[in-house]
């Protein structure tokens, strides 16, 4: 291969897709095409839009909640903001919404509802582990949780199950956007007292076709999973729970429902 | 109902799933999109790994973007080569299209479209470098469609059907000929008679490539929207469309073929009906070429 003749090549495919990707149609800028006038201009057209309709139908089943939210104008407006400022890495669309959680942190009119990040984080983990690997937990890692010291063990949590803290009632938010009699008044009182919760978000085993449970965790059990999330032992972990928290319970529950990839000895110190 | 005599088949979507488990048709293939069950833990995959024990399996691949001159995503390779280690498809394909270029800090952008190339000599090379790299981690051929393109690049050192008979020669790859694709064109680039331009394009590969390079046609429909056709497999095959399938059945004999419907998609029934005429196409072709050897 001629490595001018790449650069040009690579030259003329980069000043193409950003004709696509700028924030205005310029059909001047796609390059030496045969197209000319309006014919050039529907071109261009039709891969800006393509693309963006391929995003856009990828982002409303990834984010089911920020949809009910803003409603279908203002979330496909949004998905077209994002998809210029930022375009896919990859070609598989299910990776395509990786990033707008953190985008909408940055857009300064959608600044009056500051939970919707949290929201979108939320939609993004429960599309993550609709799509996660089942657990990987043994009968060793089980015998090992009844030998062992817990001061010297440590629980892993597998893909099928994930925790995220916020600010905001986050899932509150979300339930009452499933409903179709959401109480609006108690989502509006949770929100001004500036609840927040941590979300627990799992697929039930077995069954890769049913829904994405999501569900608020208490205190006790919140303190617990993030003991274990920051690397604790089991002995650390319980002792941050604190006395309401009932292990027996929450083990029984991580076990049937897939939540655990292992139970790990930890290096001695 | 993996009948090897049967060479059509129908694009398997996720609204047909149930009908389409339940009524077991007569097919010789069902294809999907290969993106769509990459990843082996999810509800769709269960469905595929259960159609694939009763069907032959085509993928067809969206994401590749075999044109990019910047070169492949090497996970998306390797996710593609472990969706064919799990399911064994019949055959594998995708697009004469690029897609990915460097987009500054963040590196590279994808713009989820199959995205024209020029018909050059860097092109060809870029093309041909990239399909090996497929091949070889796949260790099987690949079999790479054109395009129906809305902008076409000025800079050309060949013509679109020498350019794939090169592909082919240098690559070792098959073409999936996309017979929609080539009337689109010829209907946005205003051919006086579309038709008879499609003819000659396959009039010219026929010429140019070796005989057995085409392993797969797609038929679909197309719509006009906003000065364009656009090619969305929204609607029935166009009775152009099916007189140059005909046609090209002339050249290349019986040749698996693929009804490909995305938008709007129809009742399970139309869907098989319109394969349903591609059979019966297909058949008659036979029945020439037994008489012709007789």
């Amino acid at each position: 291969m001629s490595a001018p003749g790449i650069a040009a090549e690579t030259e003329r495919q980069r000043r193409l897709l950003a004709a696509i990707f700028a924030p205005q149609a310029d059909a001047a800028a796609c390059g030496e095409v045969c197209q000319d006038g309006a014919r050039r201009q529907a071109g261009l057209a039709a891969y800006r839009g393509n693309g963006l309709a391929h995003a856009c139908n990828a982002l409303r089943m990834q984010f089911p909640t920020v949809l009910a939210m803003l409603g279908t104008q203002a979330f496909d407006a949004l998905c077209a903001r994002y998809w210029r400022a930022c375009p896919p890495r990859r070609g598989d669309l299910a990776w395509v919404g990786e990033e707008l959680p953190a985008y909408l942190a940055t857009v300064e009119d959608l600044a009056q509802w500051p939970w919707l990040p949290d929201s979108a984080r939320l939609d993004w983990a429960a599309w993550q582990t609709s799509r996660a690997a089942p657990p990987r937990i043994s009968a060793a890692d089980l015998q090992r949780l009844t030998e062992a010291d817990p001061a010297d063990l440590t629980l892993q949590f597998s893909a099928c199950v994930g925790h995220l803290d916020s600010a905001w009632p986050i899932v509150t938010i979300h339930q009452a956007h499933q409903q179709a009699d959401a109480d609006w008044a108690a989502v509006r009182q949770a929100i001004a007292a500036g609840t927040g919760q941590t979300a627990c978000i799992w697929r039930p085993l077995g069954d890769p076709s049913a829904a994405v449970q999501i569900e608020a965790l208490e205190a006790a059990t919140s303190r617990w999973v993030a003991a274990l999330a920051r690397g604790a032992n089991i002995a650390s972990a319980l002792d941050a729970a604190g006395a309401a928290f009932d292990f027996a319970a929450w083990l029984r529950q991580a076990i049937t429902q897939g939540w655990l990839d292992g139970v790990v000895v930890l290096p001695a110190e | 109902m993996q009948a090897t005599t049967l060479l059509h088949g129908i694009g398997l979507r996720q609204p047909h799933y149930r009908e389409f488990r339940a009524l077991r048709p007569a097919l010789g293939f069902v294809e999907v999109h290969s993106e769509n069950f990459f990843n082996p833990h999810d509800a769709a995959a269960q469905v595929l790994a259960a159609v694939r024990e009763d069907y032959a399996v085509s993928l067809h691949g969206v994401g590749l973007a075999l044109g990019s001159a910047c070169g492949l995503d090497n996970e998306h390779v390797q996710q593609l080569a472990d969706l064919v280690a799990r399911i064994d498809p019949v055959r594998v394909s995708d697009h004469a299209c690029f897609a990915r270029a460097p987009w500054g800090q963040r590196g590279i952008a994808h713009a989820s479209d199959l995205l024209p190339i020029a018909f050059t000599r860097a092109s060809l090379d870029i093309l041909c470098a990239n399909v090996g790299r497929v091949q070889e981690h796949l260790k099987r051929p690949l079999l790479v469609e054109n395009l129906s393109a809305y902008l076409d690049f000025s800079a050309r050192e060949f013509s679109e059907p020498q350019f794939f008979a090169e592909l082919v020669r240098r690559s070792g790859c098959g073409l999936l000929l996309d017979i929609n694709n080539l009337y689109v064109n010829a209907l946005n680039a205003a051919a006086p008679d579309p038709l008879q331009a499609v003819c000659a394009w396959i009039d010219e590969l026929a010429r140019l490539a070796p005989a057995g390079l085409v392993g797969e046609i797609h038929l679909a429909g197309f719509s006009a929207q906003q000065g364009l056709i656009i090619d969305d497999h929204s609607r029935p095959v166009s009775e152009h469309v099916w007189q140059a399938y005909a046609h090209a059945l002339g050249h290349f004999d019986a040749v698996p073929t693929l009804i490909e419907w995305d938008e709007h998609l129809p009742t399970l029934s139309v869907l098989l009906g319109e394969a349903a005429r591609a059979a019966a196409l297909c058949a008659a072709r036979r029945g020439t070429s037994t008489e012709a050897a007789a």
